[in-house]
């Protein structure tokens, strides 16, 4: 029988905003949702052409109380199923959100999450950000969709330098 | 026998997915669909699209659709998107720094179409403006980029207009 969060979870992946990602090439799953590798659930997310760099990235999220609590996400190596080297994070040009969302040292998860008000690990201990960030607060009414389409715009923005 | 067709269907609540036949008419799919438009509102497939040469255009070529015509007339192929119970046009106006520009968008128009024709118009640089997102007013939402305009109008508002913001840096 599946938990709240599950269900909340396989619903919101067979919504119409999921689906049309997945229809337009922005994301899909990486592998189907299962129970049994909860709380984690895997995506692949388009990425913008850029030499040397992969045209798609794993992505984990781990939605441990969906929807209560905000889900956290990182890239994620199939290979050695761990988190991708730091060395292998998307580079974003210096100064922009790009960069900063996908910062790898100098905070409280670096390379096991992004920082952005919307992960979890990156909003502790940031209690100015909710007035800071007022459109990024993270509600119940939100869906792991939201957060796929800022990734997916990070990964596909002219700020966005490759791997 | 005719293909099956996936259908985002717009318009009547959430959006739904719906399948359908490629030789039904538009008329037959939003029938059973339940989803016909009542006199004075219009039917969209697809979302159009912009080539820089339109950006001057003060209306979006995206036209409503023949609700006599086949699915794959309309060329749906595989899946599509059809915007039921529209109105014939939203128009948007895009206000950044001191300068605005407008235009009549179809209601099928996504947040990213009108982004990319507003940073156009605006003939701002695409390396300096890739962090500038748009910001609905007076609510300060910003949509997501797929939403389509005519999700965000509400009940008796004709128009849309929004900033053009930089999306913000976390700091800390």
């Amino acid at each position: 029988m599946l938990t709240t969060a599950q269900r909340l979870v396989d619903t919101d992946l067979r919504r119409v905003e999921f689906l049309m990602g997945v229809d337009a090439g922005r994301w899909d799953l990486a592998e189907p949702f299962s129970v049994t590798v909860w709380p984690f659930v895997y995506t692949m997310v388009q990425a913008a052409s850029r030499p040397n760099s992969p045209e798609q990235l794993l992505v984990r999220w781990d939605l441990e109380n969906y929807s209560e609590q905000s889900p956290t996400g990182a890239f994620w190596d199939a290979d050695t199923k761990s988190f991708l080297a730091p060395a292998r994070w998307p580079k974003g040009r210096p100064g922009t959100p790009v960069a900063t969302v996908f910062k790898v040292e100098g905070w409280a998860a670096p390379g096991r999450g992004f920082y952005h008000p919307y992960d979890r690990q990156a909003r502790l201990n940031h209690n100015d950000w909710p007035a800071q960030n007022p459109q990024f607060i993270w509600t119940k009414d939100n869906t792991i969709v939201d957060f796929l389409h800022l990734v997916h715009r990070w990964l596909n923005c002219e700020d966005y330098l490759g791997c | 026998m005719s293909e099956t067709l996936e259908i985002f269907l717009h318009g009547v609540g959430a959006p739904q997915v719906r399948t359908a036949s490629a030789s039904d008419t538009l008329k037959a799919f939003l029938a059973g669909a339940g989803a016909l438009p009542e006199p004075g509102q219009f039917v969209f497939v697809g979302q159009g699209s912009d080539d820089a040469g339109d950006d001057d255009a003060e209306e979006d070529s995206h036209a409503p659709a023949d609700l006599a015509m086949t699915l794959a007339d309309l060329g749906i192929v595989r899946r599509g998107h059809v915007h039921t119970r529209a109105v014939r046009h939203v128009p948007v106006t895009v206000y950044f720094n001191d300068q605005s520009v407008q235009r009549r968008f179809s209601p099928a128009a996504t947040i990213a179409r009108v982004t990319a024709w507003a940073k156009r118009k605006l003939k701002l640089d695409p390396q300096g403006s890739a962090d500038l997102v748009l910001s609905l007013k007076p609510s300060n939402q910003q949509p997501r980029p797929d939403q389509h305009l005519g999700e965000l109008l509400m009940p008796g508002v004709r128009g849309l207009e929004f900033d053009l913001v930089r999306e913000i840096t976390p700091q800390g």
